[in-house]
């Protein structure tokens, strides 16, 4: 089986509006119809989230969540990398090369 | 034709052509039925349905059909009139108990409330629930409430309205508990007259009609009853955020059918909501149940009171 690709900072990616989400105290829990799970992420997993919305690539969300919150720019892009990683992974998003 | 029975279930004024002693009868106003139950014929295949299982056919126009081999086959047609065909009798216990469990809840998919697989009494004027997988003890939990002199509003199936005015809102189902014959002897109930819910099974219906409240009452908090492992402790925690969502779904009454007949988007927007508003917790018990008498009473002094 082959490896899904490593997300580089031009791909452009997309929330996968397919899956139904609901909004709890600002933590959103997203449902996975298909397989009968359901995925929730925390404050800023959620923020990430809604700002990736339609479409975004990982270097300008890099560079919005950096303006937003304090950190070394490489550690917010390593922590983006793997959140984003493993929420295409669940199949919350959607990766395009 | 003029129907025989006026009864109440959950504020919905039922014409029937059976009897169906389960409800409350209607003392309401003048409107007409919200809810027709006939005797009648129901067609082998709904035209262009999708089976769901082996015993659901969803078709056209809200229409759903579904058959219990050797009890009956209802035809449930724009949440409003239910057919039953059934296999002897038509008021039978059997009969009954999947009209009001898995009709009823389709029922209420269908008209946009939440049914959760819960058992809810009321404390002073709010409803707690108790959800929690089958044998978790919630009927039990239920009648230890009734014992202590506090009225169950719903056994099994508990009927939310999460857009209510105001916040999440459950509306009394109907005066009757299913408990186990161990339960029965715990709370002193006598099996005389009481139907089985199956004839094979020490399940049977205890009517609680002395003390049922047809007033819808705000929910003030949903519990998730499980038997703690070893090491775990007892009590009470909050959940919150995925674990609520995701107990509360998993204790929507048939709730892969209510996607089905719904919407995925709506059946989590309404928990969600529910989530947002309303304590979840989780309520831990040991393996027997000789600490309900301790657990209804912190259960009653938390909620007692509580200002909304």
């Amino acid at each position: 089986m082959s490896q899904p690709s490593a997300i580089r900072g031009d791909c452009k990616v997309t929330c996968n509006r397919k899956l139904p989400s609901a909004d709890v105290c600002g933590e959103l829990v997203i449902m996975s119809v298909e397989n009968d799970k359901y995925y929730g992420l925390d404050q800023i997993a959620s923020d990430v989230w809604r700002r990736i919305g339609d479409g975004t690539c990982l270097t300008q969300l890099c560079d919005e969540v950096a303006a937003c919150y304090q950190g070394p720019r490489e550690d917010i892009e390593r922590d983006l990398l793997r959140l984003l990683t493993q929420m295409r992974d669940y199949g919350l998003l959607q990766i395009h090369a | 034709m003029r129907q025989a029975y006026d009864s109440w279930l959950c504020g919905w004024r039922v014409a029937s052509d059976v009897a169906l002693p389960d409800l409350m009868p209607w003392t309401g106003d003048n409107r007409p039925a919200d809810l027709q139950i006939r005797v009648g014929s129901v067609p082998e295949h709904l035209p262009g349905a999708v089976q769901y299982g082996p015993l659901i056919q969803l078709g056209a126009r809200a229409m759903c059909r579904f058959a219990v081999p050797g009890v009956a086959t209802y035809l449930i047609e724009n949440a409003r009139t239910v057919t039953i065909a059934p296999d002897s009798d038509a008021g039978s216990a059997e009969v009954r108990v999947f009209l009001l469990g898995t009709v009823f809840g389709i029922l209420c998919h269908q008209r946009g409330l939440l049914p959760l697989h819960a058992s809810c009494v009321r404390i002073e004027d709010h409803a707690v629930a108790f959800c929690g997988p089958s044998g978790a003890g919630k009927s039990t939990l239920a009648a230890g409430f009734e014992s202590q002199g506090y009225p169950i509003l719903s056994d099994d199936v508990c009927v939310i309205d999460t857009a209510a005015p105001g916040g999440p809102v459950v509306w009394p189902s109907f005066p009757r508990i299913k408990l186990w014959r161990d339960a029965i002897d715990r709370f002193a109930f006598s099996t005389e007259g009481l139907e089985r819910t199956r004839p094979t099974m020490e399940k049977y219906q205890v009517r609680t009609h002395r003390t049922f409240d047809i007033r819808p009452a705000p929910l003030a908090a949903v519990y998730y009853l499980r038997e703690t492992r070893e090491g775990e402790a007892e009590g009470i925690s909050q959940m919150r955020g995925l674990t609520a969502v995701r107990d509360t779904c998993n204790s929507v009454y048939r709730r892969r059918l209510g996607r089905s007949l719904g919407s995925p988007e709506a059946m989590l927007s309404a928990v969600g909501s529910l989530c947002e508003r309303i304590p979840i917790l989780r309520l831990g018990r040991g393996r027997n149940f000789s600490k309900i008498p301790s657990m209804v009473k912190d259960i009653a002094g938390m909620h007692a009171g509580v200002c909304l």
